[in-house]
């Protein structure tokens, strides 16, 4: 028979003996250094996991115990003590079904429960906290100077007219901010509680009135559906999930990468409550379309074509422009594919 | 407990340098993680703690100082307790929100008040399941010590507007080290306030230039944009400027895990044991960043290899001061003391594992 090496530990003191073990039918001996022998019944041996290559401990009587480098000498007398998660670790195909089904829960995390839960607490967060993350947002566009308020009659004016027709009547408690910002050029955005936000750069871009109506349509959609906040939250869930799997050192830097690539449908989402209300006030979709047609011809005239539309997180205007013009009845907007 | 027993005292006439040894494979250790993270989520995180297990076993398993490997003995029965604990606390913190704004400030205190406990049983299982050499470490301390020591550093932190945290932080290492114990011998801890208000500074320093830089970029690019009239400039700079914010803080977080390291292991003792930790936080902040853009790359497949990278680093990059002798010459703690027996048992209950 052959022997197999292991070190001892008496479990009493720290120093280590090198001793040779002789498995039988019945029981363990162990032939010490000195030469004395030890038999141990097979029924008060304990055997711990088996992880890794690591050595294998066979905990004795007494609170001594074994350290055995050679898996493959020891599975040879005792095969029945293989440790079957060690197995599935090392099997292959069990790896590889592993990391395709972690793969296809990340993605059903991120692209259908995340967003769902997110759009489901979003009402309830906006009423709790909407009203003071909007105060932040413009104290903070005010702080650093990110945008200044227009002081220019003519834009007041004009935005009078746009906030008299009839398909803002029931908006009329929201507050719409005229800015001058070069930076942010032609744009207009919500924040989360009652709040839109228009640059003097897009009123300049979009000469027609109705044309700025229909944006600020689309902008209103994105309060109603609270928007703002549904990517806050799965934002955060997002970044909660990623601390919970991988602990504090790795949590910050992914999140640039992560940050919620599921803004595509908002926009559409957005499009379609304009559209719409722009029926049921006789007017044509059509319209918005015309007004991010001028804002992106604007943008090429001044930039050229920009890497950055890699990054953009609206689907493109001509995608847009195609499904608006194709709403002509409140019918229609069931064709299309959110 | 057990001071009775004292080691004899090792000869010190041959100290030599013992480098921690770390025998795990990459690969082997992505193996383990993925299939064990993939058992947990389907049984709903029930084995995760199982996993957990396992994980540590392997890592524990695989850490060698002359020769001898550490192992690891948590009971996934006890680490689940903690977890479901800790995880109800989170949930009533994070979502108890919608049913009373109340739950998350109970929560909260509840956080706040019972982290002194918590502490000190989180502290009492990881070092009780940890041996090494089929010796024990331990860690028993007074809780109404640690109660005194945390509420303390909350009171300091709190008049000093944060600026005093690293008091807290330093009380708290040196209790945690000077009640934690390998077989019947002590760890003894060295380290000042000053040194803690040390590394706490550098971190600082490096998160304000992270905060300038970025601004810088964001700043010039705006003026720039305004200047050549084109939005497209700005919004390159924009974007420059918040990877450099976030790459800064990056290397923020490599300055005080290696700093932290490096402080704690360099300025602590047990026996005629010296440790010599040489982490560089440069090195750190390199894994960090290789290690995002490897995950990525392989999408996420190479997560594990990641983590697996920073535990090696650590592992590897610490050492030990002492003769030879002295590895063999610790001794376990006297079992056959009922009281303390009795006591451990009793407070094996409460024993569980609070650190993810």
């Amino acid at each position: 028979m052959n022997l197999i090496e292991a070190s001892y530990y008496d479990g009493n003191t720290s120093k280590p003996v090198s001793v040779k073990l002789e498995f039988s039918d019945q029981t363990l001996v162990i032939h010490m250094d000195d030469g004395a022998k030890v038999t141990i019944p097979w029924a008060d041996l304990h055997f711990q996991l088996k992880v890794g290559n690591v050595p294998r401990v066979i905990d004795l009587p007494h609170g001594a115990c074994l350290h055995v480098a050679d898996h493959a000498a020891l599975e040879n007398v005792l095969p029945h003590k293989k440790d079957f998660l060690h197995y599935l670790e090392n099997n292959s195909k069990f790896v590889i079904s592993s990391f395709a089904s972690l793969f296809a829960f990340a993605l059903i995390m991120y692209f259908f429960v995340i967003p769902a839960t997110a759009k489901a607490i979003a009402p309830k967060m906006t009423s709790l906290f909407g009203e003071s993350l909007t105060d932040q947002t413009l104290t903070y566009l005010d702080k650093f100077n990110i945008s200044k308020q227009v002081k220019d009659n003519t834009y007041h004016d004009r935005l009078e007219s746009i906030r008299a027709f009839e398909a803002l009547a029931p908006y009329e408690k929201y507050k719409i901010l005229i800015i001058d910002s070069p930076e942010l050029d032609a744009n207009a955005f919500a924040l989360p509680y009652e709040t839109i936000i228009i640059t003097k750069q897009l009123m300049d871009t979009v000469p027609d009135d109705l044309e700025v109506l229909a944006i600020v349509l689309h902008e209103i959609g994105h309060i109603e559906h609270f928007h703002v906040m549904q990517r806050i939250v799965g934002d955060s869930m997002v970044s909660l999930a990623l601390f919970a799997v991988f602990g504090a050192d790795w949590t910050s830097v992914p999140m640039v990468v992560l940050s919620t690539g599921y803004s595509r449908n908002v926009e559409k989402e957005a499009d379609i409550f304009a559209a719409r209300i722009m029926l049921n006030n006789d007017l044509p979709p059509s319209l918005l379309a015309k007004a991010l047609h001028k804002i992106d011809t604007s943008y090429d005239a001044k930039n050229g074509k920009s890497v950055l539309e890699y990054f953009s997180t609206h689907p493109s205007t001509g995608e847009r422009t195609k499904y608006l013009e194709k709403i002509e009845t409140l019918e229609d907007i069931k064709q299309v594919p959110l | 407990m057990s001071a009775e027993i004292s080691t004899s005292q090792p000869t010190q006439n041959n100290p030599q340098y013992y480098p921690v040894e770390f025998r795990g494979d990459g690969m082997e250790y992505t193996k383990l993680i993925l299939v064990n993270t993939a058992l947990s989520i389907l049984t709903l995180g029930i084995f995760s703690a199982w996993a957990k297990v396992r994980t540590k076993k392997y890592i524990y398993g695989n850490t060698y100082i002359n020769g001898a490997n550490f192992n690891y003995h948590g009971d996934p029965i006890q680490i689940l307790k903690g977890r479901l604990l800790v995880g109800a606390l989170f949930i009533m913190y994070g979502f108890g929100g919608h049913l009373s704004i109340w739950l998350p400030l109970v929560a909260m205190v509840i956080f706040i008040v019972g982290l002194p406990w918590l502490f000190v049983r989180g502290n009492a299982f990881a070092m009780n399941n940890t041996s090494h050499r089929n010796i024990r470490f331990g860690f028993k301390a007074d809780v109404k010590e640690s109660y005194k020591i945390f509420f303390t550093g909350y009171l300091v932190t709190l008049f000093t507007l944060g600026l005093g945290a690293p008091y807290l932080y330093q009380r708290v290492s040196e209790f945690r080290v000077k009640n934690s114990r390998f077989g019947s011998s002590f760890f003894k801890p060295r380290f000042s306030v000053g040194d803690f208000f040390n590394v706490y500074i550098r971190v600082i320093g490096v998160y304000f230039l992270a905060i300038l830089a970025g601004g810088l970029f964001i700043g010039i690019s705006a003026v720039g944009s305004k200047v050549a009239g084109s939005s497209a400039f700005g919004g390159i700079g924009m974007g420059v400027g918040i990877l450099t914010i976030y790459a800064g803080l990056l290397f923020a977080v490599a300055v005080f895990q290696a700093g932290m390291f490096n402080l704690v292991y360099s300025m602590t003792e047990i026996e005629q044991i010296k440790f010599k930790p040489v982490l560089k936080s440069t090195t750190l902040y390199k894994i960090y960043i290789q290690n995002i853009f490897f995950g990525i790359f392989t999408l996420g497949f190479g997560i594990p290899y990641g983590m697996y990278r920073i535990i090696a680093y650590k592992a590897k990059n610490l050492a030990l001061v002492t003769d030879p002798a002295q590895f063999e010459q610790f001794i376990a703690v006297n079992s056959a003391d009922s009281k303390g027996a009795v006591a451990d048992a009793a407070g094996d209950f409460w024993d569980f594992d609070v650190g993810f």
